[in-house]
């Protein structure tokens, strides 16, 4: 197991290496990060635009920026950000922190729904349980998350005006100024977290059970399952440890090649309801052609996926005993 | 069109001249109450804490950080600029030649921390701009300051007397912040000082009406009042500053209750929003940014100073402005000038006494004919014979305002048998396609703030912004001369003959202002559209809680 884990981690930083370089020479040739600074009325001093040049590294090669970003960022160091008081891993780090709690409660809220979702419009295939879980799941598939989002502000805006109460909150994670004391700290946050849970939710728990019911319909229809109908067994014994149990694994693979991306940005869901993410970030950094920042969400994206490919190979250790004893 | 109330749609668009002298910039303030807090909205978060740094000089920041300084001047809703006498005794040229500014600083005028506001700050804030005192330093705007050849004192040090080497006439426009010099004084040298120092720390004091009381980073500034304040009193006991990256998540914030107000650029998508709101007032009114075209000067065709006039004549720019900001502003004005926006002091029908800008299609191709130009099935020829090529409009995509002018132009040329292409480009391209020349006629803006000065920056030959290939002796000579003269009505006939010279030489063809927007919950009052770069804020020291 330690092999596999050395490989993969071996494999990710030959990818890492190879699509920093990529990435970084595609912000730095994707325009001028002065081009603001040059556009200004009235002109600002060639002599600063110069200074800025300097300090960014743009009087320099792509390819010995890249150099000089790639040492400084073996040692933690990201480098100077177009924004020239910005710090760029101070600024980051928060914005993950902001990130991770939105991503994961909306995961575990959607993984949880989709496995039953999934499961029970198997179990009742052809029924009209299952039409009625497989429409709603098509409907929100087919739902842009934007619109959805602008839909649930609107709707939480009349339903606060209507209870003259204000229970849903449309931008950031926390109100301004902030409530004093714990508990209405953290009653105030959970309240910022529940219109974008909600869109996050919705959007991955409707695909995520069209992959369960196929993995539990698929389970249905094997050898062992027949084969544990015939020993006798209860309905609830083969439905939780010979039909669903198999079906996590796919299920699982899903959810871990779709954290990294949840994780890096749940971009339209963050700008919509303004939480400083690293969605966000990521879109600032592009905007201001800031390489530097953009190399640093990356290096957290990559990890990211890096880690939650790690716990899928886990999970299937935990789930699938054929996994173990293959191994063994 | 939006629910504001129609006074004051007047009032911010007709730009009244009657203003209070007492550095109120407000049109009609309304008694107020001490006392509430509010959360205003913007878009940005300071890209540091410096305004006149080259990074900091953008607009969300000039606007949040004017509460905290000292400031000369006040520009009111009507564009007129005013001493600012919360602040000064006096501000005046004593002397022409050479030319002199004295400054009398009140005595009462202190930062917040006791230290009164004196010549010294003056002279930090002259020497971090002059780059023979300060080469390092980051300055955004170094004109004018680089002129100073001494600046003297009493000795109270409240008096503070300019000398320039050479007369500098837009010198209202110097020292729109003073920066504490006892504070920089502790960062280091002038360089170390005012590129990191001032820029990289929150204030630690203040010369306005608020102070900073916190501030988290990216999310929120709270603002105080300032103890030691010395001019009127300021009224909202906290204004705290929200960052909210887009203007329509702002409103729907204001909507929900989670802030107060709202202020930034009007546009179709945003006034439909507001007018949708109740319980909210709107105050909508126009910037001294304005639209213009500006033709190329130079090349193979662009050139010929007929083409250029024809093309000038032909376009409409009452047309664009009622089929661009006329669609969501009742009374949106078209511009009679380059110079000047409507209802500005000073402001003469330049295009009118030139006939540019009014959609004369006859009179553009009787121009070309008699050029020798000819239309042939409707395709325009030159002289030569030979068919005119496309010409480029070079656009910018992100501004739906400025594509959907080009998208006009476009129609309008094709009435003199132009065909024009559009080329929208991205924030990347856009500039450095513009630097480059890669155009026939260029969809941009110009901020007014230095008056003739503004146009210099385009129009005068070799000036910084000049991608035109435009020189005119005569433009040149009447810049020259306006630039040195002190004089207010001899400015404003230089102004408006300069603005004729470049009308008729077919390289600009103004449109209309921007237009800018004060949305607030409707228990609020006093919030203005100030058109000036600087934003709402300028005087935010009479913002608050309606009395009744």
């Amino acid at each position: 197991m330690l092999v596999l884990i050395g490989q993969r981690i071996l494999n990710s930083l030959l990818i890492l290496l190879v699509s920093t370089f990529v990435v970084y020479t595609l912000v730095a040739l994707a325009g001028d990060p002065l081009g603001e600074l040059r556009d200004r009325q009235p002109p600002v001093p060639e002599s600063v635009i110069r200074a800025e040049e300097i300090r960014l590294g743009l009087d320099q090669p792509v390819a010995v920026r890249y150099a000089t970003w790639l040492a400084g960022a073996v040692g933690g160091d990201f480098g100077p950000s177009v924004r020239e008081n910005q710090n760029i891993g101070r600024e980051l780090a928060p914005r993950v922190w902001v990130t991770l709690r939105l991503v994961t409660t909306a995961i575990v809220i959607a993984a949880v729904l989709a496995l039953a979702a999934g499961t029970v419009a198997a179990l009742r295939r052809n029924r009209p349980t299952d039409h009625l879980l497989s429409t709603t799941a098509f409907i929100l598939i087919a739902l842009p998350s934007f619109w959805l989002a602008v839909l649930l502000k609107q709707l939480g805006i009349a339903i606060n005006k209507a209870s003259g109460t204000r229970v849903f909150f449309t931008v950031g994670d926390v109100s301004v100024p902030a409530p004093e004391g714990w508990l209405p700290l953290m009653a105030d946050m959970a309240a910022h977290l529940i219109l974008p849970t909600i869109v996050l939710t919705m959007i991955h728990f409707a695909s995520w059970s069209r992959y369960q019911r196929t993995a539990v319909v698929e389970s249905l229809a094997s050898d062992h399952v027949r084969f544990a109908v015939l020993r006798g067994l209860s309905r609830a014994r083969i439905i939780g440890a010979h039909v669903v149990r198999p079906a996590l694994i796919p299920i699982v693979t899903v959810i871990a090649l779709d954290l990294p991306a949840l994780f890096s940005g749940a971009i339209i869901t963050e700008t919509v309801f303004q939480w400083r993410g690293m969605g966000g970030f990521l879109l600032e950094s592009i905007a201001n052609r800031d390489a530097n920042a953009v190399m640093a969400w990356l290096l957290v994206a990559a990890v990211a996926v890096v880690f939650f490919n790690l716990l899928a190979d886990l999970l299937y250790l935990a789930i699938d005993p054929r996994v173990r004893y293959g191994r063994g | 069109m939006p629910s504001y109330r129609p006074a004051r749609l007047l009032a911010a668009l007709a730009l009244p001249l009657a203003l209070a002298p007492l550095a109120a910039p407000a049109a009609d303030a309304v008694a107020v109450r001490d006392g509430g807090e509010m959360i205003l909205a913007s878009t940005n978060p300071p890209p540091n804490w410096n305004p006149v740094t080259a990074t900091g000089d953008i607009t969300t920041n000039r606007q949040q950080q004017w509460p905290l300084y000292p400031h000369p001047f006040l520009t009111g809703t009507d564009a007129a600029v005013t001493v600012n006498t919360q602040f000064l005794v006096s501000a005046a040229v004593v002397s022409q030649d050479p030319m002199i500014v004295e400054y009398v600083i009140r005595d009462e005028a202190v930062w917040s921390d006791g230290t009164p506001i004196t010549v010294e700050d003056f002279r930090y804030t002259q020497a971090v701009q002059d780059p023979r005192a300060c080469a390092d330093c980051k300055a955004a705007f170094t004109q004018g300051y680089d002129l100073v050849s001494a600046i003297e004192t009493n000795d109270t040090g409240k008096l503070v007397r300019i000398t320039f080497a050479k007369p500098f006439a837009p010198w209202k426009t110097l020292f729109p912040y003073i920066l504490p010099a006892h504070v920089a004084r502790t960062y280091g040298d002038l360089a170390t000082s005012f590129n990191s120092g001032l820029a990289d720390n929150v204030p630690k004091v203040s010369g306005g009406p608020y102070m900073v009381a916190a501030y988290e980073n990216g999310v929120v500034m709270t603002l105080v009042k300032n103890p030691a304040w010395y001019g009127n009193p300021a009224h909202l006991d906290t204004i705290r500053i929200r960052y909210i990256a887009s203007v329509g998540e702002q409103i729907t914030a204001l909507q929900n209750g989670e802030i107060d107000a709202v202020y930034g650029g009007a546009t179709l998508d945003t006034v439909e929003q507001v007018n949708s709101m109740d319980g909210v007032s709107v105050e909508i009114g126009p910037t001294l940014t304005y639209y213009h075209f500006s033709l190329k000067a130079s090349g193979d065709v662009m050139g010929d100073a007929v083409l250029r006039q024809a093309i000038a004549r032909a376009l409409d720019i009452a047309d664009m402005t009622r089929r661009t900001v006329g669609q969501y502003v009742e009374s949106a004005e078209p511009m009679t000038s380059a110079a000047y926006i409507p209802g500005q002091a000073g402001l003469e029908d330049n295009t009118g006494a030139t006939g540019m800008g009014g959609g004369d299609v006859e009179g553009a191709i009787a121009h070309l004919k008699a050029a020798g130009y000819t239309l042939v099935d409707g395709k325009l020829h030159k002289p030569d014979g030979t068919a005119l090529r496309d010409l480029e409009i070079l656009t910018y995509s992100v501004d739906p305002i400025r594509v959907q002018l080009a998208e006009l132009a476009q129609a309008q040329l094709a009435r003199i048998g132009i065909t024009a292409f559009i080329d929208a480009a991205d924030r990347s391209r856009y500039t450095p396609d513009a630097r480059a020349g890669n155009f026939d006629i260029y969809t941009t803006g110009t901020a007014l703030d230095l008056g003739a000065m503004s146009l210099a920056q385009w129009y005068q030959t070799g000036a910084a912004r000049n991608y035109f290939g435009y020189s005119s002796a005569e433009v040149d000579r009447l810049i020259d001369e306006v630039s040195v003269t002190l004089d207010d009505a001899r400015t404003v006939a230089l102004t408006n003959e300069l603005d004729r010279a470049l009308l008729a030489d077919g390289i600009i063809v103004p449109l209309f202002p921007t237009i800018n927007m004060a949305v607030y919950d409707e228990a609020y009052a006093n919030i203005f559209v100030n058109p000036s770069k600087y934003g709402t804020t300028m005087n935010v020291e009479e913002w608050g809680l309606k009395a009744d």
